[in-house]
């Protein structure tokens, strides 16, 4: 008996220290999500530069897909991906939705849209998770929205103050719902970026209609004097 | 019996750590990722930052690439915040596992 019980205390303990690992893991892969802001310092009127920045960051998610593919379809061993949820074991990972996510919002939204959409994804998601764990969710609403506004309010800082408080507010209330609500057929790390980038779109389209200039860009190509 | 309570186990976990390799292998994955995804996003913060001195401080136009100097600040303290925690949790895992 006392063997069954010393087997059983090691095996909880493996689980525990499994579950540890894999919660710090998951907010590292949030964070390193936003490198890909990279693509932004990357010049275009270099040939070879510019076929890896069109091109890469698709290469990069169809691989992804194929190995979600074969991993869903049972080729692959669910064992090999870290960090994966139980119920994402028969469903899409919630890595390719943040992967979409961010090759959508690098190829088809401006910059000033994308980049704080981006950061909410990589660095606000994993605040609010921590201050979710610690406090209570009142907490996670109010921290998650003063926190995507900074992002915002950093990205738009060149436009009017007017604008700039019209799309930080905004931005920033659609990247709290995108956390906090919840779908059964999407992922919250796809909604935290799409919500927001949506909405700014259309402010984006209305902004001549609003008596505003765009505001410049953030990032500037040619790092290293490319 | 011994398990009761919250810490309860489901005969799924049970099932996946009973699986010989499944534990190394996992853990294997993510020591793999470890120097890209705590390396990459330093290195960028790092690069928005020597951007901003670049083109900015040195040539008086720092308004002009304030944003890359902040975005730059916002990345790396960030990948601090978690980094650490995680790099712990890495050596805790280990030392427990030697």
């Amino acid at each position: 008996m006392g063997k069954v019980i010393k087997k059983i205390q090691d095996t909880k303990r493996i689980i525990n220290s499994i579950d540890f690992d894999a919660h710090w893991y998951r907010r590292v892969f949030h964070t390193f999500g936003a490198s890909f802001l990279i693509y932004y310092m990357l010049p275009t009127d270099i040939y070879w530069i510019n076929f890896l920045k069109s091109w890469m960051p698709l290469i990069i998610v169809i691989i992804v897909i194929f190995l979600e593919i074969l991993r869903l379809k049972g080729k692959i061993s669910s064992d090999h991906f870290f960090g994966l949820r139980v119920y994402e074991k028969n469903r899409v990972g919630s890595y390719i939705f943040f992967a979409v996510a961010i090759l959508i919002l690098l190829r088809f939204f401006p910059q000033q849209i994308a980049i704080p959409c981006i950061l909410c994804a990589c660095l606000a998601d994993p605040i609010m998770g921590e201050i979710r764990k610690r406090f209570r969710i009142k907490y996670v609403y109010i921290s998650g929205f003063l926190i995507c506004m900074l992002f915002f309010i950093v990205t738009w800082y060149k436009a009017d103050v007017r604008l700039l408080l019209i799309t930080s507010i905004i931005g920033a209330i659609g990247a709290v719902i995108g956390e906090t609500k919840k779908f059964w057929f999407i992922d919250d790390d796809f909604m935290i970026q799409m919500i927001p980038a949506i909405m700014l779109l259309i402010i984006w389209f209305c902004i001549p209609y609003l008596g505003f200039s765009y505001p410049d860009p953030i990032i500037y190509q040619g790092v290293f004097g490319w | 019996m011994f398990l009761g309570g919250k810490s309860k186990m489901n005969k799924e976990d049970m099932d996946f750590i009973k699986k010989g390799n499944n534990y190394s292998k996992l853990i294997r994955t993510e020591i793999l990722f470890t120097p890209i995804l705590i390396i990459l996003p330093i290195t960028v913060s790092i690069l928005l930052i020597f951007d901003w001195y670049m083109r900015g401080f040195l040539e008086n136009n720092t308004i002009m690439y304030n944003g890359e100097l902040i975005i730059g600040i916002i990345i790396l303290i960030s990948n601090f915040f978690f980094d650490i925690p995680f790099i712990k949790s890495l050596k805790a895992f280990s030392k427990k596992n030697n």
